[in-house]
């Protein structure tokens, strides 16, 4: 995670932050380089690995994560910026070894193939839920439109996140 | 990534203070240009100012203003789009607002950065090839038949 590559410009040395943050109603203490990204942060100190590096540079949406009641990309997000935020991976959205309806439907729905993409998926689609903003199942690929699955599952991402939507339970 | 340092100034004040007691020190509130930029090494950075707790409603809020409106310029993309009175009487800039980006970008980008971001054009963010806009008199990847997105992009 350190660079070895020094700009020269860079002519002090660095000085780590101590932030806390909420995860997934656990509150953490963690003292880091300024240049970590949440995203690393998760993964490489906590080793919450649920949440997954896919471009890092926030264009594929894996590492969405629900910052604050906000879904964000924590691979653009510095840790020392969200200092004091409370923030939800896919670790944290089942209740108590009870799954999330987004996570049943998901399975009912064949919404993945490979499974790298999913905890983002669900994520934002959590997140999108939330927001309240898509009607329409046109809205609701509109609004998924951030998080990019290569296998081709979109139409069962949708269909999955329609069902939950509309209300529909899976027991 | 681009190695920097990390400031957070609690006033517009500090913040402007902050930013000239160095040459390369960068404003950062969304971050979703400028960390890009960082980890592709394409901005000089040294030092990073967080302005996101300056106190100052102005900032954060969108108000009415002379006959117009005030788009603070730390509020969100998505709340600017979705704010009741953007939607009601500057539709085409909530609609336009919301056809960029990605609905996460949307949650994290402020007004003020994206009037500050970088060209999206991608010989721009490819270190490998030349750009006038990069490095001054490199040239422009697009011009000399490297052109596998010129038609989108056009060339400088």
């Amino acid at each position: 995670m350190i660079c070895l590559f020094t700009p020269k410009y860079f002519d002090m040395s660095p000085i780590p932050h101590t932030i806390s943050l909420t995860i997934n109603q656990q509150q953490y203490q963690l003292t880091l380089l300024p240049w970590v990204s949440l995203l690393d942060a998760l993964r490489e100190i906590l080793h919450l690995t649920g949440t997954k590096k896919g471009c890092d540079h926030g264009q594929c949406g894996a590492c969405t994560v629900i910052c604050d009641g906000k879904r964000i990309l924590s691979c653009l997000s510095l840790a020392v910026m969200k200092d004091g935020s409370e923030i939800t991976t896919i670790e944290g959205i089942a209740n108590e070894g009870e799954l999330h309806p987004l996570q049943k439907a998901f399975i009912e729905h064949d919404a993945f193939q490979c499974g790298y993409c999913t905890p983002g998926q669900i994520c934002s689609a959590v997140g999108l839920l939330q927001e309240g903003k898509a009607g329409t199942r046109e809205e609701v690929k509109e609004l998924m439109s951030g998080n990019l699955c290569r296998c081709g599952a979109h139409i069962g991402i949708i269909d999955a996140i329609m069902e939950v939507k509309e209300g529909g339970v899976h027991e | 990534m681009n190695n920097v340092s990390y400031k957070r100034a609690k006033s517009a004040q500090e913040a402007l203070q902050m930013i000239g007691e160095g040459e390369h020190r960068k404003i950062v509130a969304g971050g979703t240009n400028l960390i890009d930029l960082l980890k592709y090494f394409i901005t000089p950075a040294d030092t990073l100012i967080d302005i996101n707790r300056i106190e100052g409603s102005e900032f954060n809020q969108i108000q009415e203003y002379k006959g117009g409106l005030r788009l603070g310029a730390l509020v969100s993309n998505a709340d600017t789009a979705y704010h009741s009175l953007v939607e009601t009487r500057y539709p085409l800039l909530s609609k336009a607002i919301l056809a960029g980006a990605s609905p996460q970008i949307r949650n994290m980008a402020t007004n003020g950065g994206n009037l500050l971001q970088r060209t999206r054009c991608y010989y721009f963010y490819d270190a490998n090839a030349p750009c006038n806009k990069r490095e001054p008199g490199s040239g422009c990847a697009a011009i000399h038949g490297y052109n596998r997105i010129m038609v989108v992009l056009g060339t400088s």
